[in-house]
This record gives C-alpha cells, sequence and structure tokens, in this order.
C-alpha cells in the first residue's frame, strides 16, 4: 500500500450561518487561525497555502497578511468549486513531497448565502435558456439516472433525510430539525426532479486543515490523520461531456475512483466511512456507482434500508454533510472525516465504530477524493 | 420586441459562436462540421477532440431530436426569471448526433425523456434569435 507520507494535524471552521456580516477574507482567516491552533502551531509555523475560490475571490496573500504570517514559500490560488476541495489536500501532500513547503494550510470560505452570485448573465449557450444554476445542471443528469435505471424519489428522499439525522447530533449543523420521508416529498419543488430538501445549504463559513509531514505530525497535538491517497481533478467524458447514459448519469467520480484504490491498494469495502460530496442528493448516488460502492444503476437500491446510517453498512456524511451541515465545498466534509478518525465523538453516537479508514469527495466533473486512516 | 422590454440573459457572441447565432437569426439551426474529420459537433469546442483541426464549416442541422434530459424548473434563481417560471429546460439530441441544451416553448402535461421535439426559432430582440423546441 502506497502512502503520502503526509498527514492532517489540524481542523479549524467557523460558524456555518445565513447571514454572517463578515468578509470572506475574514472567514478564511478565522477558520484558518482555529486549524493552526488545533494542530497545536503558530501562523508563523506554516510556509504554504492553497485555497480555491469560486463567485468571491479569495486570494492567499490576503490571508497570510491577516494571519501575520511573515513569509511563505509556496502558495496557490485554485480557480473554482466543489470538485477542488479533496483536490487542494492532495495537491497539499505533492508540494510537501516536492519540497516545496513544509506545514500547508489548506482552506475554503465562502459568503454563499450573503453574497448571492450575479445570474444575470452566463454562458452562450445556456442561460438564454434559462440555465444558469447548479440545480439545473444535477437535476437534468438526476432525470436521465431516473429515467435508465429507475431511482426513485423516496430513494433521494432517503438520503435527505439520514444526512438531516446525523445532523441533528452535530451542534455545528446550520439544520439540525428532524425530518421524514412525507417532509421530503411535500418540501417544495425547485428544478424537478429535485425538491428544496435535495439541495444543499448555501452557506457562509470557512473550513480549514493544515497538512504535514507524517514525521512532523507525529510531534503535535493531535493523534495524527494519514493522508493514505489522493486525487486532484481526475476528468474524463462524464456528466455533460458524457455521450452514453452510463457516462450522463457519472461524475468525475469515474475517473478519481479507480486511481484512487488502485493507488492505495484499498477496496470499497474497507472504507469504514465516507464523506461524499452532497451537493444534491443525487450527487451521492452517482459517486457511489462511480466508485464502486455498488453497480452502475443501483446507487438508488444502495442507500435504502438504513445502509448509509451511523449503525449502517457505510455511514455517510455523519455531519450531515452539504445538505444539512452547511457547503463549504468539501472542507467541513474533510473535517468531520478527521474528528471520526481522531474519534473526537467517543461515547456518543455520532462516532463511527472503530473508524480506522474514511473516504471524502469532490465532485462534479472534473472529482476528487483522499483516503485518510486513523494515525 | 425591443431590445429594452426583454430582461432574459442575452448571448454575447464570440469567435467560437458568432456564425451559429447569425444562423439562428436566419432561423437556420447549425452544428459544425469538422474540415478535417467531417466530425458533426456542437458549438462548446474551437477545435476538433478527434482530429485537432482548427477550421469547421457551419452546417444545417433538421432542426428535430429528441428529449435526452429534462428540468422543469418551478423556482426562479435569479430576478429575471421570476415571471417566467415554470419552465423548462431541455438537453436535446439532435438527429446529427450532437446535444444541445435549450428550453421548450411550452412543456406538455406528460414530458418524458425520449419524445420528439423540433426547433422554434424566437425572435426575442432586434438582433437575438433564440433556438428553443416544442414537443411534436
Amino acid at each position: 500500500m502506497t502512502d503520502t507520507n503526509c498527514a492532517i494535524a489540524g481542523i479549524g471552521e467557523t460558524a456555518y450561518v445565513r447571514g454572517a456580516g463578515a468578509s470572506t477574507v475574514r472567514l478564511a482567516a478565522e477558520c484558518s487561525l482555529r486549524a493552526i491552533r488545533d494542530a497545536g502551531l503558530v501562523p508563523a509555523d506554516i510556509d504554504g497555502i492553497i485555497l480555491y475560490w469560486l463567485f468571491e475571490p479569495l486570494d492567499a496573500v490576503d490571508v497570510a497578511m491577516s494571519l501575520g504570517i511573515p513569509r511563505l514559500s509556496w502558495m496557490l490560488n485554485v480557480a473554482g468549486g466543489g470538485n477542488n476541495g479533496a483536490g487542494v489536500v492532495t495537491t497539499a501532500t505533492a508540494a510537501i513531497n516536492a519540497g516545496l513547503a513544509t506545514n500547508v494550510l489548506c482552506l475554503h470560505a465562502v459568503n454563499r448565502f450573503s453574497a448571492r452570485p450575479d445570474r444575470s448573465g452566463g454562458p452562450n449557450l445556456l442561460a438564454p435558456f434559462g440555465q444558469i444554476a447548479a440545480p439545473q445542471m444535477f437535476a437534468l443528469w438526476a432525470q436521465r439516472h431516473m429515467h435508465e435505471y429507475g431511482t426513485t424519489a423516496e430513494q433521494l428522499g432517503e438520503i435527505a433525510v439520514t444526512f438531516r439525522r446525523h445532523a441533528g447530533m452535530n451542534e455545528r449543523a446550520l439544520m439540525r430539525k428532524p425530518i421524514t420521508l412525507e417532509d421530503y416529498l411535500a418540501s417544495p419543488m425547485i428544478t424537478t426532479p429535485f425538491r428544496l430538501l435535495d439541495c444543499c445549504l448555501e452557506t457562509d463559513g470557512g473550513a480549514a486543515c493544515v497538512v504535514t509531514s507524517t514525521a512532523r505530525a507525529k510531534d503535535l497535538r493531535h493523534r495524527p490523520v494519514h493522508i493514505l491517497g489522493g486525487v486532484c481533478n481526475a476528468w474524463g467524458p462524464a456528466a455533460n461531456e458524457g455521450r452514453t447514459a452510463d457516462e450522463y448519469t457519472s461524475l468525475g467520480s469515474r475517473y478519481a475512483g479507480p486511481r484512487l484504490w488502485e493507488g492505495t491498494g484499498l477496496r470499497p469495502q474497507d472504507m469504514d466511512f465516507a464523506q461524499l460530496y452532497d451537493c444534491f442528493t443525487y450527487s451521492v448516488i452517482a459517486q457511489l456507482e462511480d466508485l464502486g460502492f455498488c453497480g452502475k444503476g443501483e446507487g438508488g437500491a444502495y442507500v435504502e434500508g438504513g445502509r448509509i446510517g451511523m449503525q449502517g453498512e457505510l455511514p455517510l456524511n455523519t455531519s450531515g454533510g452539504h445538505l444539512s451541515e452547511g457547503y463549504v465545498r468539501t472542507m467541513n466534509l474533510l473535517n468531520e472525516a478527521v474528528r471520526q478518525l481522531r474519534r473526537d465523538y467517543a461515547g456518543t453516537p455520532r462516532q463511527v465504530r472503530d473508524a480506522q479508514l474514511g473516504l471524502v469527495t469532490s465532485a462534479p466533473n472534473p472529482g476528487s477524493a483522499v483516503i485518510l486512516a486513523r494515525g | 420586441m425591443s431590445a429594452d422590454a426583454y430582461a432574459l440573459p442575452l448571448p454575447r457572441p464570440g469567435p467560437d459562436d458568432a456564425a451559429f447565432w447569425a444562423g439562428c437569426r436566419r432561423h437556420e439551426l447549425l452544428i459544425q462540421r469538422c474540415d478535417g474529420c467531417t466530425a458533426l459537433r456542437w458549438w462548446n469546442a474551437p477545435m476538433c477532440g478527434r482530429c485537432n483541426a482548427l477550421e469547421a464549416t457551419p452546417v444545417r442541422a433538421s432542426g428535430r431530436g429528441t428529449i435526452f434530459s429534462y428540468t422543469t424548473t418551478h423556482r426562479a434563481f435569479s430576478p429575471a426569471w421570476q415571471g417566467k417560471v415554470p419552465y423548462t429546460v431541455v438537453v436535446v439530441e439532435l438527429e446529427e448526433g450532437p446535444r444541445m441544451t435549450s428550453m421548450l416553448v411550452e412543456a406538455p402535461a406528460a414530458l418524458r425523456i425520449g419524445q420528439h421535439v423540433e426547433v422554434v426559432f424566437e425572435d426575442v430582440t432586434g438582433e437575438v434569435t433564440l433556438p428553443k423546441f416544442r414537443v411534436i
């Protein structure tokens, strides 16, 4: 089994709210400071920063200035959204192994609720026809998945209901009130087949982690969480680019999955839990198939019967995920995975039993992923 | 309809899609035929992904196809679309092969994937014509 020889040494986040009343840079600085302190470090120990931004520009220089980091040997501002979360963590391990930096801060921060993106324009070949937002894009893929494989609204609902139940145990979660399948089915239709409860939460907040070498991580405050392997933005003809129905109903995980399993020598059934990029309920189903947890077209049936709950065969999105905890595009999923592997919730129903290995993904296409292990 | 009255997003044609929008003005639905390998494609790429030729010739498509996928949007995602919901975005697989995104001029009560559609040209401003579709 290969290993990146890197680990996550610290994690941090802001509160996840709707109406932060704070600049995106402030959210970024706040979550970063918490991650640095969680690792038992101070800002001056950070010599690398990698971040990604979408809609609200963010620059690592501003984050470094805010934190009072005196100098950086490496930084990267990645333009782009959800697919980059696990990708920046993967890239941090590569930078560390290449000797470009030693302690790398990975972060994302958004005023996604307060600073609504401008949708008055858009791509020439989409916006004039009213396709202006992500829910419609995923809805088109989901509709085709339902047509091809018989995936049902109730199966999408099972995901929403399960993740909300997980969020009910999470004091950080934006939405904690339990919902039933009936609540799901009665929630307003946004864009068919997606109801309100199929969609993640527009959130203001930031989340960050500190990646360092496994050797250095051993001397830090927490038991390290090893990064066994990662994939940064694997891409192929899936989703919009997919020509066959099979490809059209896949995401970048179709390409990230094989790399991840081959690279680590691990298999889907080795995972004790997964935090899958749940911008919409449907993305969970597509990724379960792409990553080999089940066969193509079987994702809907896979999520039934409690399999993805805390006591199930594969607990998913144990913090409530993007659907119920908050939407900081993977980085909050990543922090939850670290907490599970550190067993921060030991002795409570939130703790995945005997958590040793966990998967965190980013979507849509391209797709990124990391496999984390208890140190 | 005057440009002032039309408040929805309009295309800003560039080098890669100017011919497409000019075709729409003439009520012709154009796709691209690669000058190198004759493969047909939609307007998303300035180069042929099969043979890497840069040159392509616009050719007229029949305007007929089938619904590959669709979503009926009930909640407007920007103020401009507020008065337009519900409307249906469709991915149409053209008879010639390429797929394009458009919208239905009117969605039938029972809409399903695989239904046959044909293009309808809407002159929305003095300069812009949008190719929409109707179920046939």
